[in-house]
């Protein structure tokens, strides 16, 4: 069946859309990130725990790109989505981005580690509202 | 993860924090009469900095730590908020905030000594 435009036009700037595509941005930011980091950790640093030197990656670049990317996505979301609620949705990062360290750096997730993440996740959705009251006060 | 390395990830996420406060208070300025330009201005350029040196600082945990082992920690913000507004603004801690603090906060342990 063909769309038509003022449809698909609906359906890109749905908030539920712009949350995935916040958060599928967001998870491919960390991705070029760490490989950037990858690519850089054995080049000399000025200070050790400032990770400087991995500008000199084009992957760090990219993530930067896709990070402002995210961004612009979220504030679409934001405009007719409650905070709290983006907000709750967005802690299925906690998911994503292990699971993409896994899969494209060989990471070991031990099953504490995802315990842990869990506990996180569970945390982040029942902190959301309160959170996001304080938020938008500030 | 070294103490060190703990340390760092803590403040980090606290000038994070930190920075989007005060990047939000200089854009509610701009709707003053008449704008307060030093303050605006100091206030993007203090956040600008504070936000820079974050990401300087992920980069270098990404440099050294599994990316599984220190995302976690960006859990943080909300626990610094929520207390952040308590300390500084007297705000009551809501029992269900007091509740996710702990589960975050238990989650991080977990992942931290993994």
């Amino acid at each position: 069946m063909r769309m038509n435009s003022s449809a698909a036009r609906r359906w890109l700037l749905d908030p539920h859309t712009q949350v995935a595509l916040t958060a599928a941005l967001a998870t491919a930011s960390e991705m070029c990130l760490k490989r950037g980091a990858l690519d850089t950790a054995h080049l000399p640093r000025l200070i050790d725990w400032l990770g400087v030197s991995a500008l000199a990656s084009s992957w760090v670049w990219l993530g930067i790109v896709l990070q402002l990317a995210g961004f612009a996505s979220w504030i679409i979301a934001l405009r007719r989505m409650p905070l709290h609620i983006a907000f709750a949705l967005m802690s299925v990062l906690h998911v994503t981005i292990p699971l993409g360290s896994w899969l494209f750096f060989a990471e070991n997730v031990s099953g504490l580690r995802w315990v842990g993440i869990t506990l996180v996740l569970a945390g982040i959705c029942v902190i959301a509202r309160p959170a996001s009251r304080l938020e938008e006060q500030a | 993860m070294t103490p060190l390395q703990l340390l760092l990830i803590l403040l980090s996420q606290v000038l994070l924090v930190g920075s989007q406060i005060i990047i939000k208070h200089a854009v509610n300025r701009t709707h003053e009469q008449p704008r307060p330009w030093p303050r605006i201005v100091g206030g993007f350029a203090a956040a600008i900095a504070g936000m820079t040196l974050c990401f300087f600082l992920w980069l270098g945990f990404l440099q050294k730590l599994d990316l599984s082992h220190v995302f976690p920690f960006e859990g943080l913000s909300p626990i610094i908020l929520v207390l952040g507004a308590s300390f500084f603004l007297g705000e009551k801690v809501q029992p269900r905030a007091w509740l996710g603090i702990a589960l975050i906060a238990a989650g991080i342990a977990l992942v931290w000594l993994s």
